[in-house]
């Protein structure tokens, strides 16, 4: 970033003494009760950020880790024992320290000599790497290094790792015309402003006993650590106006998005004259073009952000999309607007803390049909996106034509997640057994819609042939399980630009002898497994974070069984189960079955769906319980017996 | 396996092949080709149309210029993304002087050339080598259309003419030409061949030319290499060529010896190995391990488990260090080592406790060649430590954590050893261990009520198995072991919740391990009006092995067998109505017997299964699958009790 910079500020160009002092000749850590049946415990992580402005006044950061940590078993052990430390938008890295303190008290350091660096000039980066020496179990692995990068003015420090964390220390100091703010994510702590001298600022936050990290099902993965956000929000040097605010971002991305060169103005010329159908409406027309990139093109992290880059590679990264789709809509003269958020599964929007770094991903939105388009994603098509990215908030980014000038406005503003209408995956079934009794005869229709069916029909774009059978014939198998799959088909593909809404239908015919078992005279039909093994959250356990569903979705399943003639069954009931979970008056996931006799023709229904994304973790029990119905309706077994 | 005449489907495949595909590539236009293979390679995006291999080796004053150039062309068929990246590797040993890389566009005629500009290095920090001096050049293929080819040049330098490697013909997409020219001059000795040579209908030719003689072999129309999962390494599956430099005549007429016999390698393996006098910290160390009274034994034992269980595995891949092991004391110090160091601290504490122990060089299963028909390096990929007691050697494969002593690390079972002695060498086979020792038996009792099956019992887990099992029981957290005590013991269905249990002698390596549990599994037996039926077969694992449409062979990392035995509590106030039959069938490969027993008022299941392969070849599978089905019948029927 550019600053204004002051002689005095010239001043503050000095080091601190680093946060976390390196002890020569320090004995062990004690051994305390939490370390028991860890694998590894941190006895003390410290991170300090020290800002600064070097000598040409560039602005500047100091980085160090200092990490203290102890060893119980071998996964514990070798998950340590290796340190990379990674050279993406780093300087130099100015110091490194390494030591074991064995369990006998033994110190032994680091070999410097050892220290290696490798280059990784795809990720703009690379590692110096080292491995520790002398470690052991029960010994102290300790390393400590500062690294020295080009100053950010947003960063997301996670805290929170696979190992328990018995002392977290962060601090932050910068010359005193600078103000940082702070948001501890998933913790109720914060970041206090410790002191202020006369030429720096200093912020600071101490934590202990910071659990390890364990995913649960139906959460927010990465999103749930623990991390320390924070962002520059006033430079006085340079105003008293708060700086990086969002309408600052959103000015940027849109200056960004348009940032073309002629070269990629030339390609992008190219493709619209080969792909555009004059004849369509102009959503049809973008729905055309977005159908055309999108099974040629993917995106790429650490990849090119120029479009003319992705026309000849076939991939780019997030910002080459957005250019490209600003300049299809615009040429295209479709009222829109940019939105920028996150991927919920690694961050959450935070809509009470602005940080440009929750604006990774780019949506196109469209004011007038209230639809939106995800820019990168060949997965989905315009009127479904990504649904990380729904379900939270982002930047809205108007542009508002003033005078001869477009100015871009944003605003903030959430993103819908769909109904569970709009993401089915139904079963249609019909079953019949052999003479003896010896097998069924299954024919199975599995019908997927909206994002239950992106997958598979983008898919279809990228697999060569034998893949694409490979997947079909998977997708049987989910099943038929242990059966003979007989046939199976793609019936209805719909993956053109104009059925893309269209189920995606697979028809499938098995025999499985698996789902019968003989007891005797009488015959076991195990008709739960005829749809196959469903998600189960049957261990109990304490839930620790709030239920997070990627997407909303739903499954109906008919069944229709034709029971050998002479045969009765004595357990139909078996085959009802109802659970639900009501919402604010309205039923938010449910799972509900039942069935009919009409002649020899067994009719079973079973509806399911999820239609909230967040739940609150105080009503877990609830959700658990539509969950495990499923899980325990895959075990129904019906008792068949001769008829006297 | 040289020159072996293993017949297997590829042949026949071959000779289809080569009747109907007679190709003539050169003369089509760039769109006929494409529209032709298009058709005869439905399944495929793109095949190999030439793959060509130059080596060059010529005398250079008292030594040897070794160069070999590479040229390889794919014809894109479909999906043109797919085959945007690629990469070259460079190591120390055979560096790649030179890459050239181009994309040749299809036009009406002929095709137009883009050449490829950026190259950019990579390190993977997810490979097991921590530090590697290989180099990854990647590179993207611009405009990638269907139709086009890819083509990739390189010359590459070999450093010592005896790390000269040889050329597989096949890929993993079909091969239209596939040809290795030697260019041999004259004063320099080689020796080649082919290996899996039945596997493809290879020519060779030989011609002279100015003093230099040309070996050319050729094979045209190989089928893809059908690479699935649990196949055996690539060399088993392709058709290959191996090219040894003998000796060369020097400047004085001397002749000089490279890799003539046995004797070669061996006396240059073991200039890898001086300078590695012993320090005092090993004797120190060594010491405290042993008694001095300790039988040979007993001290060989004390010493490997010591260093399996202090020094950590951590590869590292430097010019040469990737054959010079560290001394033994810097291996002590820094705790950590690849297979070399961890050969060298054992080797040199054994010897300190005057054993007679030995630096030994062996190839994992991966690879498919032999000491006592190819002397190269090519042969192996590790090293061990192997000691002499009563006449007796003992293989010690520290990198292998948890292994009790007198069993080898399952990835050497079956291989040549070339164990380097006091004076000379000799090559000693690695025994594959008998499935008697790998065992898993498990015996628990079981009982009814409400719905729920509840037990108790204990699993023995001995020999391989042991050793497989102690690496998923150490975990980073207890929930990943709970999570996998729970897979490891799974029965009936996925309610199966392990309420508790106790792992034992995970420490103990000349133990079993055992672990006590205690369990519970719902919605697996019926209630229904006055019948109880439970099926007695809960684990099912063996039901779904049935092997379908597969062309390789399957590899196993080791024999075993596994039993169980399940005693069922008949509750009170029922009477035994059916007790299905046992039964028993084997094959080579795979066996089983299951029997039931009443006693008491218990009913007592047991199974005994044995899988004794390492790698089984695809004309058994049929009898494999009669004995999966054999078995599956027989856990198809239920016990049913009834009210008294």
């Amino acid at each position: 970033m550019k600053n204004v910079l002051f002689i005095s500020l010239l001043l503050s160009v000095f080091c601190v003494k680093a946060q976390s002092d390196w002890v020569e000749n320090r004995s062990a850590y004690p051994v305390a009760v939490s370390e028991e049946n860890v694998a590894l415990s941190y006895l003390s992580y410290t991170v300090h950020y020290d800002y600064k402005y070097n000598q040409e006044g560039r602005f500047i950061c100091d980085v160090t880790y200092h990490v203290i940590a102890r060893a119980n078993n071998d996964d514990g052990l070798e998950s340590m024992n290796r340190i990379y430390i990674s050279l993406n938008n780093v300087i130099d890295v100015l110091d490194i320290k390494s030591r074991v303190i064995t369990k006998e008290g033994k110190t032994v350091e680091l070999d410097q000599s050892n220290i290696k660096e490798v280059e990784d000039e795809q990720t703009k980066g690379g590692y110096r790497i080292f491995a520790v020496e002398g470690a052991e179990i029960g010994g102290e692995i300790e390393y400590r290094y500062t690294k020295r990068v080009h100053g950010s003015t947003f960063i997301n420090e996670r805290i929170q790792f696979q190992f328990p964390v018995q002392r977290l220390e962060f601090t932050l100091t910068c010359p005193e015309n600078l103000e940082y703010e702070f948001k501890v994510v998933n913790d109720e702590i914060e970041v206090n402003q410790i002191d202020t001298t006369d030429t720096r600022n200093r912020y600071q936050v101490v934590m202990t006993d910071i659990p390890a990290y364990t995913a649960e099902p139906f959460s927010g993965l990465d999103a749930n650590k623990k991390r320390i956000d924070f962002r520059l929000a006033y430079n006085s040097a340079a105003g008293k106006k708060r700086i990086n605010t969002y309408a600052d971002a959103g000015k940027r991305i849109y200056e960004n998005a348009h940032d073309l060169s002629k070269e990629d103005q030339k390609v992008i010329d190219n493709f619209i004259k080969e792909h555009d159908d004059n004849d369509l409406e102009p959503i049809n027309r973008l729905k055309k073009l977005e159908h055309e990139l999108k099974q040629k093109f993917y995106m790429e992290d650490n990849s090119s952000d120029k479009v003319a880059d992705l026309f000849s590679n076939g991939f780019a990264s997030k910002k080459a999309f957005l250019k490209l789709f600003v300049a299809i809509v615009e040429y295209l003269k479709i009222d829109f607007e940019i939105v920028a958020t996150s991927d919920r599964s690694n961050s959450k929007f935070e809509s009470d803390f602005t940080s440009w770094n929750y604006l990774d991903d780019f949506l196109i939105y469209f004011p007038s049909e209230n639809k939106f388009l995800s820019v990168h994603d060949y997965r989905q098509r315009y009127g479904s996106v990504t649904p990380n990215n729904t379900a939270i908030s982002g930047i809205f980014i108007r542009p508002e034509p003033v005078q001869d000038f477009v100015y871009p406005v944003t605003r903030l503003s959430s993103i819908p997640a769909t109904s569970y209408k709009a993401n089915m995956n139904n079963l249609d079934i019909k079953v019949s057994f052999d003479d003896d009794i010896s097998k069924a005869i299954v024919k199975a229709k599995r019908i997927y819609i909206g994002n239950e069916a992106n997958y598979y029909k983008s898919a279809l774009f990228w697999m060569d042939e034998e893949q694409s059978n490979e997947l079909l014939k998977d997708l049987a198998k989910f099943l038929a399980g242990d059966g003979d799959i007989l046939n199976v088909e793609l019936s209805e593909a719909n993956n053109s630009v104009v059925s893309w809404d269209e189920p995606y239908i697979i028809d499938c015919y098995f025999e499985n002898e698996h789902f019968i078992e003989y007891a005797g005279n009488s015959v076991l039909f195990k008709v739960g497994e005829l749809i196959g093994l469903q998600s189960e959250l049957y261990k109990d356990e304490e839930r620790k974070f709030e239920v997070e569903n990627t997407h909303n979705r739903g499954y109906l399943r008919e069944i229709t069984i034709k029971i050998p003639e002479g045969y009765g069954i004595e357990n139909l009931n078996d085959l009802v189960l109802n659970e639900k979970v009501v919402d604010q008056g309205k039923p938010v996931y449910l799972f509900e079955s039942s069935y009919e006799m009409e002649k020899d023709q067994l009719k079973i229904r079973i509806d399911e769906y999820y239609d909230k994304i967040f739940f609150p973790k105080s009503r877990f029990e609830e959700f658990r319980k539509v969950i495990n119905a499923a899980a325990d309706w895959n075990k129904v077994t019906l008792v068949l017996k001769e008829i006297n | 396996m040289i020159g072996s005449t293993r017949k297997t489907g590829f042949y026949l495949l071959f000779i289809f092949w080569v009747i109907t595909h007679s190709n003539a590539l050169a003369q089509l236009s760039p769109i006929e080709a494409h529209k032709n293979y298009r058709s005869s390679f439905p399944e495929e995006s793109g095949i190999v149309t030439e793959y060509r291999k130059v080596i060059e080796i010529k005398r250079k004053g008292d030594s040897l210029d070794i160069s070999a150039r590479e040229y390889r062309e794919i014809l894109v068929l479909d999906k043109p993304s797919r085959w945007v990246k690629e990469k070259v590797y460079s190591s120390a040993f055979a560096k790649v002087e030179e890459v050239k890389a181009y994309t040749l566009l299809p036009a009406k005629k002929k095709y137009r050339k883009v050449p490829v500009e950026d190259f950019k290095k990579s390190f993977n920090k997810d490979s097991y080598i921590f530090y590697d001096d290989t180099e990854v050049i990647n590179f993207n293929f611009p405009q990638l259309v269907e139709g086009a080819k890819i083509v990739t040049e390189s010359r590459k330098k070999f450093k010592d003419p005896r790390l000269l490697t040889g050329f597989y013909f096949a890929s993993y997409i079909p091969t239209l030409s596939s040809t290795l020219e030697l260019k041999i001059e004259d004063g320099i000795e080689i020796v080649h061949g082919l290996i899996n040579d039945s596997l493809a209908n290879i020519t060779f030719s030989e011609s002279l030319e100015n003093g230099v003689r040309n070996y050319t072999y050729t094979v045209s129309d190989l089928p893809k290499v059908d690479y699935e999962d649990d196949s055996p390494g690539f060399g088993y599956l392709s058709p290959s060529a191996y090219v040894l430099i003998a000796s060369y005549t020097n400047t004085v007429g001397e002749t000089v010896p490279v890799l003539s016999s046995l004797d070669d390698l061996h006396s240059w393996y073991k200039g890898f190995l001086v300078d590695l006098e012993l320090g005092n910290d090993v004797n120190q160390v060594s010491k405290n391990i042993v008694e001095p009274d300790d039988q040979p034994i007993e001290k060989v034992r004390k010493i490997f488990y010591w260093v399996q269980e202090h020094i950590k595995y951590i590869a590292f891949e430097n010019g040469m260090r990737g054959f010079v092991p560290h001394p033994a004391d810097y291996v002590l110090e820094k705790r950590y080592g690849d297979c070399k160091d961890m050969t060298s601290l054992l080797v040199g504490m054994l010897k300190n406790e005057g054993i007679d122990a030995n630096f030994t060089w062996i190839g994992t299963r991966e690879l498919p060649h032999k000491y006592t028909e190819l002397p190269s390096p090519i042969v192996d990929n590790h090293m061990i430590a192997s000691v002499n007691i009563d006449g007796k050697v003992i293989f010690l494969d520290a990198t292998g954590s948890y292994t009790p002593l007198g069993l080898p690390t399952a990835m050497i079972q079956g291989k040549e050893s070339l164990i380097s002695t006091s004076d000379g060498y000799k090559i000693v086979p690695v025994p594959v261990i008998e499935k008697e020792k790998n065992q898993m038996n498990d015996s628990s009792t079981i009982w009814l009520e409400d719905g729920v099956i509840y037990g108790n019992g204990e699993v023995t887990l001995s020999g391989l198995a042991q050793v497989a099992n102690s690496y998923k029981l150490i975990q980073k957290t207890t929930r990943g072991e709970d999570n996998y005590v729970r897979r490891l013991l799974s029965r009936g269905n996925n309610t199966f919740l392990v309420d508790d249990y106790d792992v034992k002698n995970l420490e103990d390596l000349d133990q079993p391990i055992k672990i006590k549990y205690q369990f519970n599994v719902s919605d697996h037996y019926r209630e229904v009006g006055d019948e109880i039926y439970i099926n007695l077969c809960l684990d099912r694992s063996l039901v779904n092995r049935v092997i379908k449409d597969r062309k390789v062979p399957l590899e196993n990392s080791y024999k075993y067998i596994t039993s169980s035995f399940t005693a069922l509590k008949i509750p009170q106030g029922y009477r035994v109505k059916f007790v299905p039959e046992g039964g028993k069938f084997n094959s080579n490969d795979l066996g089983f017997e299951i029997t039931y027993e009443q006693s008491g008022n218990s009913i007592i299941f047991s199974s005994k299964i044995f899988v004794d392969y390492l790698i089984m070849n695809p004309s058994s599978f049929k009898d494999w699958n009669e004995v999966i089905k054999a078995y599956s019948k027989l856990t198809r029927k239920t016990i049913v009790l009834e009210k008294i």
